[in-house]
């Protein structure tokens, strides 16, 4: 930074009301562009009267320009109203020096802030992201802990209600052995529900293998192993129309398919001609997949509680369930960044879709 | 079949905290009539002293350690995993067959279980007849069909 000549006399040379703030514009736009290259910014607030020490004032800037070379100093001058910082001498109080004068610091402050509150920004997000890490691990950690806790008690519960029924049976009559089993039915339910809140859990912490699945056999085989346990599929009307391949984690892609397949037999056991039916489609970005029945269907008006986590849409009498299966099928299809829908008319029957967007594995 | 006396030969420790859970599973035990001597307890620092006849079980010290432990993995004091890790990192009680009995079926303690060198890992159903039935099959399978190494008479 030159001097002009008239800084060495002891009278600076007046500048013509109109050039100082220009001048006072030039220099201080050169700094603000110092700090937005650099990576990081150091705020060095320099005193606000300048006016006596101007000259060792750009000494000083320029050796910790020249000491801090590439290390992103940004040095920022506040200026004072009515008071040279250029070194090019004085100038008159104008309005226009005045703004222009307010305009520099304000562009000062404003790349500072910014850059700081980037800079912030960009660290808290990264310490954000890993707390949220910790948390839900915590979370998961916690959820499977109580589950297994909550099973203790619920097999004493189990257990010795089952044997007072068989060892002491001739001491209860009729309506006590009622009582008994609605204590049992209960338990039964409870356990189900940590089981499958346990996989729910499971499911939101554990390590994805994604490869390539024959959609085909899974979905048969998944509906062959449900008939082990669901005997409404013998009396169901069954079809799976030829299935794209896709890719995703096969446990949990079964898990969902299974999920699926169960509540598309259980709302339709009650059809005079229970009709399940898996079709599937493959657009540009991803493979769709849909299982319709012709059961009893839901009420769309409550669309949005039909993948939430306890949400259930039908009576317990009705139809028994614990509102978490369609839970999971929305979390592992998030986890694989596809989605999960349904469309639905009551009394006519469920589609429930899900869609695994295409991946190196698809195709192979 | 009967409880065992402090210092007599146990065939079957269970070492289990939860009382309701030891209960069921010594009674779907006793109805086998293995003709086994059944033992119970409650922590992992005790089970331990049991095992290898020290502290408050010193007068067992000669007493070799029982046929079949069935483990809990939640103890008081010392874990289950603690207790699995000192009996297969001795000598004496290496070739123990070690049951794992627990509430939880997660994967990564299963894992740990098996790395520890359990020879079976068993989840406890919550269903009372489930129950019966799997700690009945553990019993049958490993003191009447499985052939233990204490039980080779040279």
């Amino acid at each position: 930074m030159s001097v002009g000549p008239g800084a060495c006399s002891r009278s600076p040379r007046r500048l013509r009301p109109r050039q100082a703030p220009m001048l006072n514009l030039l220099l201080f736009s050169v700094l603000p562009f110092a700090a937005l290259l650099g990576s990081a910014a150091y705020t060095l607030v320099v005193s606000y009267r300048l006016r006596d020490w101007r000259p060792g004032l750009f000494v000083g800037v320029l050796v910790l320009m020249a000491v801090h070379q590439g290390n992103e100093l940004f040095v920022f001058v506040e200026a004072g109203p009515g008071r040279a910082l250029s070194g090019f001498g004085e100038y008159p109080e104008t309005t226009a020096n005045l703004l222009a004068s307010a305009a520099t610091v304000l562009l000062l402050r404003f790349v500072t802030r910014e850059r700081h509150l980037a800079e912030q920004l960009q660290g808290l997000a990264g310490t954000l992201e890993e707390r949220v890490q910790e948390r839900t691990e915590e979370l998961n950690a916690f959820a499977s802990s109580v589950s297994h806790d909550l099973r203790v008690p619920l097999r004493a519960i189990d257990g010795y209600t089952q044997l007072l029924k068989q060892h002491h049976a001739h001491q209860l009559d009729e309506e006590a052995q009622r009582l008994l089993d609605v204590v049992r039915e209960n338990t039964q339910k409870m356990g189900t529900l940590i089981d499958d809140l346990l996989t729910l859990a499971r499911l939101g912490r554990c390590d994805m293998n994604v490869q390539p699945l024959d959609m085909n056999a899974l979905v048969q085989n998944t509906y062959e192993d449900l008939g082990r346990t669901a005997p409404a599929t013998d009396s169901v009307d069954f079809e799976v129309h030829s299935l794209p391949p896709a890719a995703g984690d096969p446990s949990m892609i079964r898990q969902v398919v299974l999920n699926l397949l169960s509540n598309a037999v259980k709302f339709s056991r009650n059809e005079p001609t229970p009709r399940v039916e898996v079709t599937g489609t493959q657009t540009d970005a991803e493979t769709v997949f849909s299982v319709r029945d012709n059961g009893v269907g839901v009420d769309m008006n409550y669309a949005d509680k039909l993948f939430g986590v306890f949400e259930r849409l039908h009576d317990e009498e009705e139809f028994e369930g614990t509102g978490v299966g369609l839970a999971i099928v929305d979390r592992v299809l998030r986890r694989h960044d596809g989605r999960a829908w349904a469309e639905s008319t009551k009394g006519e029957g469920t589609t429930v879709y899900f869609s695994l967007p295409h991946t190196a594995d698809t195709h192979e | 079949m009967s409880s065992a006396t402090a210092t007599q030969h146990v065939d079957l420790l269970l070492v289990e905290d939860q009382s309701s859970d030891a209960e069921l599973a010594l009674r779907a035990l006793r109805t086998l009539d293995l003709g086994t001597r059944l033992h119970r307890i409650g922590n992992g620092a005790e089970a331990l002293d049991f095992i290898f006849g020290r502290n408050a079980h010193a007068d067992r010290s000669a007493e070799a350690p029982p046929g079949l432990i069935l483990l809990d993995l939640k103890l008081p004091k010392v874990s289950g995993h603690e207790v699995l890790r000192a009996l297969k990192s001795d000598e004496r009680t290496r070739q123990v067959p070690i049951v794992v009995l627990s509430s939880s079926g997660e994967r990564s303690d299963v894992e740990r279980c098996y790395a520890l060198g359990a020879n079976s890992y068993v989840v406890k159903p919550v269903d009372f007849n489930a129950f019966t039935e799997t700690v009945q099959r553990i019993g049958t399978y490993w003191l009447q069909t499985n052939e233990g190494a204490g039980t080779c008479m040279p």
